[in-house]
């Protein structure tokens, strides 16, 4: 239905930069996510594609045209508010027909789409109801289907299921994506959720400090960040600092053992880097056996059971070690089955795997806030 | 498997609660209830229903109701000025709470809050003197309008009368008014307007359709409770005009010093008249404040 | 183990983003100076209504016909009826207000404790005197305590029958205060702990209760206070000179005087109406509209 352009939106509060140089291109029938921290531009970003705040430069352009002035009322985008902002004295019907009302079409028109729109949205019984005799996640379908009534050219989702349940916000989230891809609708999401942003977007739009952090496909995002920022926001991540040991070979060194790291290439010898590993990529050692790369070696502290994996926090090094140079902690998830090997107190020797390893540049920025990563302070 | 004892372990807490001394404790407040309250209400309910001499049973104190002996002259006064002060009170009290919640400005509010709270309070015997004093006949603001031009009481204003009275009720319902309804335009989301704007409406179809259904429940409920305010009000009245306009209020005040117009039997009447009206305002208000608080709460 | 397994990290992951999506706050709405002027000049005018009268009440009680004077306040201040009927308002008030937070607070916490069945009809209750205005209740009460009570009680020469009917009439501000911040507080849960550590009705009452409830309390017996202290109905259909009543007297002989006494009276209900915004305010609370019968 629609392309959605939006070319380096600004926008200041007073001398507090909301939004910076803000430029993404969203294609027909896309589906994507706004994710970040409070505070991080995403819902100012929505809001001025929405038209409700005006950028203090940059243009929002929808299918070739610009209409950066328009005001809301005119432009044609749908919206489902965070708190659904539902008419409360208006039945679901009548507020999945205001904005058919609105645009003057006649009755019977109205009457079929709004018969069509509880049918699709399973509203048909609670037509008449008032939104507070509705539940959580009928509001938001009927929050859903007065947006997308209208037919509008872009979809606009303010944390929709911030305000429902957690059991009741996976089913509605599957079924948001489903909705947007039957009506084939452009349409941008706000979230703080990661697993909202991963499990339903076509590209994920990770946001902080008013930039846009990094802008990939789910499995981009989560596999590979490009950012310390996105690795630390987006699951649980284990951290090493690493230093390059050789650009051409690809090899980092850590405690004076060298490997093998996807990105090394990247990155000028010498310089340092972070090492990001997922808990579910590390293995435990099997004994006798002879990893290729390198091995961490530890007791476990702690076990949290995830289903049908178990995390290990793992501290590193021997008891003695700790009082060298401090000591790290390390998550590792191994199967739930086999989590009655490694008790609490047990010792326990770690794989990192070479291909799930991944290194990033260390930003001066980025230095300080090392210390208070998963994996501890890095003594040396 | 282990055994369930959360029900059980609820138990002696449930039964230790029941008897005992407890309900003693209740008693002091149950008699001053009881006695003055309850039963002075009660004692003008069988009064207004029984013949002061002989205590025949009679319908005779309510021949007001029938406008006999000028006698409903107390309610329709009472009604006029309350009605009047009510509208005065409620479209300037509204204006002023839209201007607070429009102004965004938290300082203001919270001092326009507390000016609003004396001024409601500020009713009464010193409310009345303070209004001799601005526009009674040699009042302040009378000299400064006959500067400019304007004489008040030239064109037959007067504070002694129910048009006057009424200006000075305005006074204390302008800012009780404020008080009761910037909450509910305090509660009207922003996203509503936003929703309204996105949906393609114009703001006027907003208000039209939206905001002024949503706050209706409020607002009657809010002229209700003004309504009431000024129907009961005795003391500004009596301060002003010593009983000479004949108010509800007034006129049983009249019974009570013992003036032969009313017997005290038609005096339980229009007391019971008073709590009839009152009742009313206060129920209507409660009902539909309930209603309003399903529509505005978050 | 070597299949990544994304659902368990991301659940995993949740609770660090929790904390900060939690507080999702709003960004700060948008201004427009311009539209600022019309509420600006309509709250200007609000405040200038609600203080003409007392520019106008200054201006002839503090004035000779021509120059401004002190005499009317200090001749009203020094009138020994003055000092009397301020004495007598103040003595009522207190007692009215010791006594309605002794028989309030135990009975609104006991109704919330074990008598919740009967909360309905203490709502009810306490609701009435907005039902039943001063002049119905002066009436009924010279009815029954007058010169021939059906009880055989006569107390319309005793100021205990001023204080009862006081303790009624300001019923629905000290109740409503009191039982507000008994919900504010899980009472029960409260008393429970406080139970399960071993400490005996009245001691949970003291040391948990009433501390928790104390800022509530304290808005209760202000309101009590100055409902009181401006009440006229009722001490002047039975007969008493508290502080408005010697105001109306002493208006016909005195008018100066009396209206110089107005500013004193407008004092007492601004320093009642901030004690209460301060407690309302450190009780988290909005001010307490309180509304004294007119």
């Amino acid at each position: 239905m629609a392309r959605l352009e939006l070319h380096g939106i600004t926008k200041r509060f007073g001398d507090q930069v909301a939004v910076q140089d803000f430029d993404l291109t969203v294609g027909d029938g896309e589906l994507v996510s706004f994710l970040g921290p409070s505070g991080c531009g995403k819902t100012t970003t929505l809001r001025i594609t929405a038209g409700f705040e005006f950028p203090d430069s940059g243009s929002i352009v929808v299918n070739g045209r610009d209409i950066t002035a328009l005001p809301a009322n005119q432009r044609g985008m749908g919206m489902v508010f965070q708190g659904y902002a539902l008419f409360p004295n208006m039945s679901a019907a009548d507020n999945i027909e205001y904005g058919l009302k609105v645009r003057k079409q006649p009755t019977q028109k109205r009457r079929q789409r709004v018969a069509e729109m509880l049918e699709l949205f399973g509203l048909s019984h609670v037509a008449k109801s008032y939104p507070s005799q509705l539940s959580g996640g009928q509001q938001q379908r009927t929050a859903f289907a007065r947006a997308v009534a209208v037919e509008p050219s872009v979809l606009l989702l303010d944390e929709p299921l911030s305000a429902v349940d957690a059991k009741v916000r996976e089913e509605l989230r599957t079924e948001i994506r489903r909705m947007q891809l039957r009506l084939g609708i452009t349409a941008i999401l706000v979230t703080h959720d990661q697993a909202e942003a991963l499990s339903i977007s076509d590209r994920v739009v990770v946001m902080s400090q008013g930039r846009i952090e990094e802008v990939g496909t789910p499995s981009q995002i989560y596999a590979e960040p490009r950012s310390e920022f996105t690795a630390s926001f987006i699951g649980a991540m284990n951290e090493f600092r690493v230093r390059i040991a050789s650009r051409s070979g690809g090899l980092v060194e850590r405690d004076g053992v060298q490997f093998e790291a996807t990105g090394a290439a990247d990155l000028p010898d010498g310089s340092d880097g972070l090492l990001l590993v997922r808990p579910e990529s590390l293995e435990p050692v099997e004994a006798g056996a002879a990893p290729v790369g390198p091995v961490i070696r530890g007791r476990v502290e702690v076990q949290t059971f995830l289903g049908s994996q178990t995390r290990l926090l793992v501290r590193e090094g021997s008891d003695l070690d700790t009082s060298v140079h401090g000591s790290r902690l390390v998550a590792v998830d191994v199967p739930s089955a086999a989590a009655g090997r490694w008790p609490p107190g047990a010792e326990i020797a770690i794989a990192i795997p070479i291909r799930a390893a991944r290194v990033i540049a260390v930003r001066a920025s980025d230095l300080r806030s090392t210390a208070a990563v998963v994996t501890g302070p890095q003594g040396r | 498997m282990a055994p369930s004892g959360p029900t059980t372990a609820a138990q002696p807490t449930a039964t230790r609660r029941r008897g005992g001394l407890a309900p003693l404790a209740l008693l002091p407040f149950a008699v001053l209830v009881l006695f003055f309250l309850v039963l002075p209400a009660l004692s003008l309910l069988w009064g207004s229903f029984h013949e002061g001499g002989s205590g025949a049973v009679t319908l005779a104190n309510y021949d007001y109701l029938s406008g006999a002996n000028k006698s409903l002259h107390p309610f329709v006064n009472s009604f006029v000025i309350s009605f009047l002060s009510m509208v005065s009170g409620g479209v300037l009290g509204l204006i002023i709470a839209q201007a607070l919640v429009s102004s965004k400005n938290r300082v203001l509010e919270q001092l326009t809050v507390t000016f609003s709270s004396v001024a409601a309070n500020f009713a009464g015997v010193p409310l009345a003197f303070a209004y001799v004093a601005m526009i009674g006949v040699n009042g302040l603001l009378t000299r400064f309008l006959i500067g400019l031009g304007v004489d008040l009481y030239g064109a037959g204003f007067s504070l002694y009368t129910l048009a006057g009275l009424t200006v000075v009720y305005t006074y204390f319902q302008v800012p009780l008014m404020v008080l009761l309804i910037l909450p509910a335009l305090q509660a009207m989301k922003r996203e509503w307007r936003e929703a309204s704007d996105n949906l393609g409406a114009s703001r006027w179809r907003y208000v039209r359709s939206v905001a002024i259904p949503v706050l209706t429940p409020s607002l009657i409920a809010s002229l209700l409770l003004l309504f009431a305010n000024s129907y009961g009000a005795y003391a500004t009245a009596y301060a002003l005009t010593t009983g000479f306009i004949s108010l509800v209020p007034i006129a049983i005040s009249n019974v009570i010093a013992g003036d032969v117009t009313f017997n005290p039997g038609q005096g339980d009447a229009l007391a019971m008249g008073l709590a009839v009206v009152m009742t009313i305002c206060v129920a209507g208000q409660a009902i539909l404040q309930r209603r309003a608080s399903r529509w505005l709460n978050r | 183990m070597t299949a990544p397994t994304p659902g368990v990290a991301i659940e995993a992951g949740h609770e660090a983003t929790q904390a900060i999506g939690a507080q999702n706050g709003r960004q700060a709405p948008r201004s427009r100076p311009g539209r600022s002027l019309l509420p600006a000049l309509i709250i200007v005018g609000a405040f200038l209504y609600y203080v003409l009268p007392l520019i106008a009440t200054a201006s002839f009680a503090l004035s000779d016909g021509r120059h401004f004077t002190l005499a009317p306040l200090t001749d009203a201040l020094g009138d020994p009826a003055f000092h009397d009927s301020i004495t007598l308002s103040a003595g009522i008030a207190v007692l009215t207000t010791i006594v309605s937070i002794l028989i309030v607070a135990p009975t609104s916490y006991l109704i919330v404790l074990r008598f919740r069945r009967i909360r309905t009809l203490m709502d009810f209750v306490t609701i009435l005197p907005f039902v039943i205005p001063p002049i119905i209740l002066t009436l009924g009460l010279r009815q029954v305590y007058g010169a021939d009570s059906p009880l055989g009680v006569d107390l319309v020469d005793s100021p205990l029958l001023l204080v009862a009917g006081y303790f009624v009439l300001s019923l629905p501000f000290t109740y409503r205060a009191v039982d507000n911040a008994m919900r504010a507080i899980d009472v029960v849960l409260l008393t429970e702990a406080s139970e399960s550590l071993g400490a005996g009705g009245l001691r949970t009452f003291r040391s948990v209760i009433l501390p928790g409830t104390l800022l509530g309390i304290i808005s209760a017996a202000l309101l009590c206070f100055t409902t009181v202290m401006g009440e006229f109905t009722l001490a002047s259909l039975l007969g008493y000179a508290t502080f408005p009543v010697f105001l109306n007297n002493v208006y016909a002989s005195a008018p100066r005087e009396a209206t110089s006494l107005v500013i004193v009276s407008f004092m007492i209900t601004w320093a009642g109406v901030l004690a209460l915004a301060v407690v309302g305010r450190r009780a988290g609370g909005g001010t307490t509209a309180l509304r004294r019968a007119a």
